[in-house]
């Protein structure tokens, strides 16, 4: 009788909901209905209660029905109807779901059709007939509506023999729903999250289909059980009894298939944490209708944005600070924020918003949703600047826990060894995918926060409202989202470890805890971390206000990783730009917008530089929508946030010359003025310490800490590594590590190691003025001696090279700065991390000769810019008094050639 | 006249709703077949932003997987039981439905589905950026 009595209750609110449901638009008509008729809201939730309520008492019916044997009792004809009925209610139910028209309902629909076209002889009718052959759901509105209804309501009253429940169900039904249906109301799942699933009834069987090789096999057997259920009255007691029994494990085994469907299952189908999954059924999203909506909100406007109301917008239309792109005329607000669009009680709204979906863990769902930026955030995951593979690469090798420091890594995969606990306390902080807690402006502190720690920027307005939170009224300023991005955005993190950011600027980190009295001014600058860095040259870029994205273009700081090509490890791997590009020895390569890549000719029109008849710089690596030329003459740059116009230069003639006697090296290997260089760090443990896990978020025990020793700022020294376009080159390198690392045993005490290992770097502190060939020839350091006295001396028709390190010799014989032995072969324990190797001795001598001509011959003059051509003549006529270190006179030993 | 017994006439009448129900079902299912057959005003073929760059793209209908070996387009309904693929995942095309996973050259991963997608045929105008993709061939 309550049965009855929910679903007569259910057919009445159906017949109440029909004239403000259109087929034709589901989905908004359903949206309308949650956001501006709160009494068609609460008759759409009553209608879904009494469903489910019917739902629940049939099953409970028919359950008791079998336990209670009544099935023999029962007219057969009666109880065939009864069970043809089953797959009717379900049928009823799974349309009513259908008919919301969200993201959910969309992907059931094909699912149904499927399932139906595979029952044996009439699937293809049965699906046509049953949910029409488009994508109207026309025909499955008119079998909610009539075809089911009627059908139900005539067996049932069959069954029941009456056609309308009595008062007392009537009224014990009412008092139940009705409140329930004013605490929880159905919602809309109104966008794909990676996982959809369907009704909780369905769940079982969604995930019996993922295991099941073929889904027909699903069909013939709930045929199957359907047969057994329709024809159980025919059998022979005893079997009628085990018959029930497989009924009911069968039963059983699909609760449990629920179960795991609806607590388990997450992104993919993928196994996921335990817990009640909120995209399983948007009913238990909690929309209260209790909770009042002002009414001056009722009256406003709820506009349609990217095909769905945007309920935000009546409250938050004012809000300005967008740039066009991302503007909430064109993605509303919920496409980033989340929270609840399809209500206007301020609570609810804001119910499961995000105010910081820039993070990586929240991209799927914000900035990387497939209707977004999809591709550009897979992209953006494999960058080093995300995975900090290089650094955990390093890391993991100078601890011994990695065999050669080009393996590749993730921040997000790493475990608790040593090296895993002093990067997770000490280095993984600064990564984009670390999460940004709350909203914040970007600083020197700032650390982490996926798209927006980049694409991010507060204006005065909206840094102003951000800090006077919480807000007692609707926030009116929205910081910026757009490919403006300010040197601020890398500073915080590439201030450290390699400090290119304040090399860049000419900043060079000291060991000093407080400016020095009476400095003078601008000598010092201290950090907001506290860090005192002393002034040195800047780079040549930064004083013609060139920032970082003026090079670093989205090519390549967007990740570089394809579908078909691994996921750069060192961030040097990752780098595009190449300084040729913009400094070409021939012509600059330009082309048009309309042969510039989809995403250049996007980028460009961002910027609003697509201007007709404009070319771009575009090299074989990388385009630049930021240099252009518009009279075919030599392309300019477009600074960084300024209207701003920088011309280009190619290469100077004395670059070109230099490069023919030196085809090995780099443009960087000359005009780097200096690196910073740490050359003695102690690395030690503490178990009894604390230390910040930023992995994990949380404090931990045990922390490792650092001492760090002299700090150089030094022309760095020299060294080979592999091209790019294949063979050598030799450019500079930087001490990655020198350091003791005291490894705590698993027994007692410590074991402490010395390692001593270089990397090949781009300091970023470019000099128009490039070094001298002294000071590559005959220096000690750019050898890899280290810093020190080197002297040439002759004496009695002989000469060579003594050296005397200014730092004292490590337990490992070498001075403390140097890389390699003096005018030694290096040891194969004299590594690079990465890829790069020191001067061979060969390569050595090769630098020296030419720097025992320097002794006296000014490099300057003719002869020294030819001898690298023509060796062997001035070899044949050499003066007396010039005297070449003993190893270069043996017949043969050493040549000069170009390197 | 022998008087005709309730019950038999109650027997002829069920009869005949069945035998009349038959031909009612036929002409309801040979209608809807009708309405499917009738060539519909939907495309068959869409014009969409060609973007040359390497990556995953998912349309309403179709998915455009571009890598440095070429381009390929497919339907981006799912094989097994006809869900949207709208989700990519370490490199893999990935079914919200029930999980199938699909290589970027449409083979399938990982079941249930059993059949690779459908792979469509399309053009592209380089000089406008745009492709036409051929939702049927």
């Amino acid at each position: 009788m309550l049965s009855l009595a929910a679903f007569v209750l259910c057919a009445a609110s159906g017949v109440m909901l029909a004239p403000a449901f259109q087929t034709a638009s589901p989905l908004d008509s359903l949206s309308l209905l949650l956001l501006k008729n709160p009494a068609g809201a609460y008759i759409r939730s009553f209608h879904y209660w009494s469903a489910q309520a019917f739902f629940g008492l049939t099953l409970a019916h028919m359950v008791e029905y079998l336990l209670r044997r009544a099935e023999t009792r029962t007219n057969f004809g009666v109880w065939v109807r009864l069970g043809l009925a089953a797959p009717v209610i379900v049928g009823a139910m799974l349309s009513g779901f259908l008919l919301r028209g969200d993201s959910a309902a969309v992907q059931a629909l094909p699912i149904l059709r499927s399932l139906l076209g595979l029952v044996p002889v009439a699937g293809a009718a049965l699906s046509r007939v049953l949910t029409g052959s488009d994508a109207s759901l026309s025909t499955i509105y008119i079998h909610h509506v009539c075809t089911a209804t009627l059908l139900i309501w005539l067996v049932t009253a069959e069954h029941a023999r009456r056609l309308f429940p009595n008062a007392r169900a009537v009224a014990w039904t009412l008092i139940t729903l009705v409140p329930l249906s004013l605490v929880l109301a159905p919602g809309i799942e109104w966008r794909s999250l990676g996982v959809e699933i369907g009704p909780w009834y369905l769940a079982g069987l969604q995930e019996f289909l993922h295991w099941l090789p073929r889904p027909g096999i699903a069909v013939l057997l709930f045929g199957a059980l359907l047969a057994v259920l329709i024809f159980l009255p025919k059998f022979p007691a005893a079997i009628r009894g085990r018959l029930k029994l497989g009924l009911a494990t069968a039963a059983l085994v699909y609760v449990g298939l629920t179960v795991v469907a609806l607590g388990f299952r997450g992104e993919g189908w993928e196994w996921t944490t335990p817990g009640f999954h909120a995209a399983a059924d948007p009913a238990f999203l909690s929309y209260r209708l209790l909770l009042p909506v002002e009414a001056s909100l009722v009256a406003a406007a709820v506009p349609m944005i990217a095909g769905r109301r945007e309920g935000c917008l009546a409250c938050h239309a004012a809000m300005t600070g967008f740039a066009p792109a991302h503007s909430p005329e064109r993605i509303g607000c919920s496409s980033c924020h989340e929270g609840n669009p399809f209500t206007l009680n301020p609570t609810l709204a804001h119910t499961g918003m995000t105010l910081t979906p820039g993070n990586l863990s929240l991209a799927n769902r914000t900035c990387a949703s497939p209707q977004c930026h999809l591709n550009v955030a897979l992209r953006v995951q494999s960058s080093p600047m995300n995975t900090m593979s290089g650094v955990i690469a390093a890391d993991k090798f100078v601890f011994g826990e990695a065999k050669n420091p080009d393996l590749h890594f993730n921040v997000a995969a790493l475990r608790h060894t040593a090296a895993d606990t002093h990067l997770r306390t000490l280095c993984a902080s600064c990564h984009l995918g670390q999460d940004k807690p709350v909203p914040a402006t970007v600083d020197e502190l700032s650390r982490g926060g996926g798209c927006s720690a980049c694409h991010l920027s507060y204006d005065a307005a909206a840094a102003t409202e951000l800090r006077n939170r919480p807000f007692s009224r609707a926030p009116l300023h929205h910081p910026q989202i757009s490919i403006q991005i300010g040197e601020q955005s890398c500073f915080g993190c590439h201030s450290r470890s390699g400090r290119i950011a304040t090399n860049y600027e000419g900043w060079h980190e000291t060991l000093l805890e407080q400016i020095p009295a009476r400095a003078e001014a601008g000598r010092y600058r201290v950090l907001a971390d506290g860090r005192v860095f002393e002034r040195q040259a800047a780079d040549v870029h930064f004083d013609k206000g060139m920032t970082c994205v003026d090079c670093h273009v989205a090519a390549e700081v967007m990740g570089t990783a394809t579908a078909e090509s691994a996921a750069p490890t060192h961030a040097a791997d990752a780098v595009k730009i190449a300084c040729q590009d913009c400094h070409p020895t021939q012509s600059f390569p330009m082309r048009e917008f309309s042969s510039l890549d989809a995403e250049s000719q996007t980028i460009a029109a961002l910027r609003k530089v697509n201007v007709p008849g404009r070319r771009f710089l575009a090299s074989s690596s990388a385009v630049y929508t930021n240099v252009y030329s518009d009279s075919g003459g030599a392309p300019a740059l477009e600074l960084n946030g300024s209207a701003w116009m920088l011309p280009l230069k190619p290469v100077s003639a004395a670059c070109t010359r230099a490069q023919a006697m030196h085809p090995r090296m780099e443009c960087r290997t000359c005009h780097t003025a200096w690196a910073p260089q740490c050359v003695t760090c102690h690395t030690s443990y503490d178990p009894a310490a604390a230390a910040f896990d930023y992995v994990d978020g949380k404090e931990r025990k045990g922390a490792w800490q650092e001492q760090g020793g002299d700090f150089l700022a030094a022309p760095p020294p020299l060294g080979v590594t592999r091209a790019r376009e294949g063979g050598e080159r030799v450019v500079p390198f930087a001490p990655g590590m020198i350091l003791a690392l005291d490894l705590p045993r698993k027994t007692v005490g410590v074991r402490s190691d010395l390692h001593r290992y270089f990397a090949a770097v781009s300091p970023h502190t470019a000099s128009a003025k490039s070094r001298s060939c002294v000071s590559c020839h005959a220096d000690p350091a750019a050898l890899g001696y280290g810093s020190g006295r080197l002297e040439y001396v002759v004496r009695n028709g002989s000469a060579e090279w003594r050296f005397t390190p200014d730092f004292p010799l490590a337990p490992d014989g070498l001075p403390r700065d140097a890389w390699i032995r003096f005018l030694g072969q290096p040891s194969p324990d004299a590594a690079a991390l990465g890829a790069g190797r020191p001067f061979t001795l060969e390569e050595q001598r090769r630098i020296l000769l030419v720097g025992a001509c320097l002794q006296c011959h000014k490099e300057s003059e003719t002869r020294m810019a030819n001898v690298f051509t023509h060796f062997a003549d001035y070899r044949a006529k050499l003066s007396r008094k010039c005297i070449l270190p003993e190893w270069a006179t043996s017949q043969g030993e050493v040549t000069i050639h170009a390197h | 006249m022998t008087p005709v017994s309730g019950q038999p006439r109650r027997s002829f009448l069920k009869a005949a709703l069945a035998v009349a129900a038959a031909p009612a079902l036929w002409l309801m299912n040979r209608m809807a077949d009708r309405a499917a057959s009738i060539p519909e005003a939907a495309q068959v073929a869409v014009t969409a932003p060609w973007d040359p760059r390497t990556g995953v793209r998912f349309f309403e209908q179709f998915i455009t997987v571009t890598t440095e070996s070429g381009v390929r387009v497919f339907s981006s309904t799912c094989t097994h039981l006809g869900c949207r693929i709208d989700h990519a995942e370490d490199g893999q095309l990935v079914c919200p439905c029930h999980g199938s996973r699909f290589s970027l050259t449409g083979s399938v991963v990982r079941g249930p589905a059993s059949r690779a997608l459908q792979p469509l045929k399309f053009e592209i105008d380089r000089g406008r950026a745009t492709m036409r993709v051929f939702l049927r061939s």
